[in-house]
């Protein structure tokens, strides 16, 4: 097992973001978590990569405990994340996005090359950042991620507010990182994206797992029906 | 660490730089030149931690103050050679800047918060020399006695010494920055976004640290050499909020982007500076400040990258002619 959450709880004042989640992921696999806004994604998301430290529970992966350990260190294990609301060094070229993020990371200048090849950017390398559509960002939140050479990549909503061309390319791009070797994790809100990438799917909903396993079990499952569309849809 | 391209241009202006003393001047515009590449220093040190880390210090009069006082103290109470106390000055400067630099990067505090600590800390030693009249010489100042002319004791009749060792430092401080390419690299990356550095694997709050430390340091340095240079210091001058945005002004001016945005800044707004001082201080007090301080608002206006970043945007729009809407940039050289 690559990464473990044990019963993590993450509480902001009365609300409880996350409460008691568990969620085991395998070495290679594509995990999908789902779940309606506000369910905890994210929540989760800076959790593991320690943007915030759980109130409770236990995160390992590659069986060190790292609960609680600031981001930079979660990163240099092996890590990686993209963020929901595309973030870059803006004022920097491509290039040298991606170049810093190698040096920073355990990443040699070909994992900067890979990095641009897999995520298509290489024409695009003497932009800079700030010039980017959104989905060239999106692809550069994954190139930047990649280039630091992870085991395990978080992907926050990559193809959120892409057309549904834009989001297939970019489901390509994730099946050829992960063919690579790379186990990822993907949280969506759009289940049609999830279904046809993941194999297995993990349903949020106020901060409680609510349903686990493939893709089809899930959508019929009841309480997640009833997470989606509310009460009147459960047959 | 240079290309021989930037090389090829690099030592004519060193050349130039070294032999400008060669050519016969009064002192007082051998002083103004002094002055100017002390603030060309200055504005440089504060760069380190302004521009390329990106943390906005109103108060690095602080360290200033620090060097400069310390070294005073070493010097007179010691009898700590001049030459040894400015390094000494700079070290203490850069120590206690952890006391301010810790607790504001562990716990987060960032952009405007950061800046206001940064003045209140500036403020409060000044207050603090004020105070301890018997100890600081309060807000009369202190001066330091006449001494045997030599390196060593950092005292020469002439101008031109202190204009090599303004020069050397500054340009000491230009070549280690230039070649810690990696530390550069982490600095704007956290400049550019603390999120996604932190990311990527950099540690946020050590980069930020050691900016500070180096920053201050070379401030400090910078402070004890303008006690040795001027002979007379007191907490307005070293601890004051002016000379705090002086560094921030010269650098912005000049290009916050770019090594040498600080120096360029200098070299134009000091003279300018001192002249408008001569011509117009006397005659309509503070006017001079006007003037300076349209020139500033006129600048920044117009000039937003400041004079080295729309240089550099000018060149790659019509020497490199790279079309499309972005080009390659490369920081610094």
């Amino acid at each position: 097992m690559l990464l473990s959450v044990q019963k993590v709880s993450k509480r902001f004042g009365g609300l409880w973001a996350l409460r008691e989640v568990d969620l085991d992921v395998d070495e290679g696999e594509i995990l999908g978590i789902i779940g309606p806004n506000g369910a905890g994604k994210t929540t989760l998301f800076n959790c593991i990569t320690g943007y915030y430290r759980p109130d409770s529970g236990r995160i390992v992966f590659r069986s060190i405990d790292i609960t609680g350990k600031p981001p930079y260190k979660i990163s240099k294990l092996g890590i990686a994340r993209t963020f929901q609301l595309t973030k870059a060094f803006n004022n920097l070229t491509v290039y040298d996005n991606i170049r810093i993020s190698a040096l920073a990371g355990s990443g040699s200048s070909s994992d900067i090359s890979r990095a641009l090849d897999l995520s298509g950017l290489q024409d695009k390398k003497d932009f800079l950042a700030c010039n980017l559509t959104l989905i060239e960002r999106k692809r550069l939140e994954l190139a930047r991620a990649l280039s630091t050479k992870p085991k395990l990549l978080l992907l926050d909503e990559v193809m959120a507010g892409l057309k549904p061309y834009e989001a297939d390319e970019i489901l390509k791009v994730i099946r050829d990182i992960n063919n690579e070797g790379v186990t990822v994790i993907v949280v969506e809100h759009v289940i049609r994206t999830i279904m046809r990438l993941c194999r297995r799917v993990v349903v949020l909903d106020y901060g409680v797992k609510i349903a686990e396993g493939s893709p089809e079990e899930v959508v019929r499952n009841e309480r997640v029906i009833k997470a989606y569309l509310g009460e009147e849809f459960v047959t | 660490m240079f290309s021989t391209s930037n090389l090829k241009y690099l030592i004519p202006f060193l050349v130039v730089l070294y032999s400008l003393p060669l050519i016969p001047q009064p002192p007082y515009i051998m002083h103004v030149i002094v002055v100017t590449m002390l603030w060309a220093y200055l504005a440089t040190a504060w760069s380190i931690l302004g521009c390329f880390a990106g943390q906005l210090s109103l108060g690095h009069a602080a360290f200033f103050g620090i060097g400069a006082y310390s070294s005073y103290f070493l010097t007179t109470w010691y009898n700590v050679p001049p030459i040894l106390s400015l390094v000494v000055g700079g070290s203490l400067a850069s120590a206690i800047s952890i006391g301010i630099g810790y607790p504001c990067f562990r716990y987060g505090l960032r952009g405007v918060y950061f800046t206001l600590a940064t003045i209140a800390f500036a403020e409060i030693l000044k207050d603090i020399f004020i105070y301890l009249r018997d100890i600081t010489g309060g807000s009369l100042g202190v001066w330091l006695p006449m001494a045997q002319e030599g390196i060593v004791n950092l005292y020469f009749i002439n101008k031109e010494p202190y204009y090599y060792i303004i020069t050397t430092m500054w340009l000491s401080l230009i070549l280690i920055l230039s070649a810690a390419r990696r530390f550069k690299d982490y600095l704007i990356a956290i400049r550019e976004d603390e999120d996604v550095a932190a990311s990527v694997g950099i540690n946020v709050t050590k980069y930020k640290l050691v900016a500070l430390l180096i920053s201050s340091y070379f401030t400090g340095l910078g402070g004890a050499f303008y006690l040795y240079y001027f002979r007379y210091i007191n907490p307005y001058i070293t601890f004051g909020l002016d000379t705090s945005l002086q560094m921030v002004l010269l650098s912005i001016f000049g290009g916050m982007y770019s090594l040498w945005g600080p120096f360029i800044g200098s070299v134009i707004l000091t003279p300018i500076g001192e002249y408008l001082r001569i011509v117009l201080g006397g005659a309509y007090v503070g006017s001079h400040l006007v003037i300076y301080g349209v020139l500033l608002i006129i600048v920044i206006r117009f000039l937003p990258k400041g004079v080295v970043g729309t240089l550099k945007l000018v060149y790659d729009k019509f020497v490199v002619r790279a079309g499309g809407y972005a080009v390659k940039r490369s920081e610094s050289f």
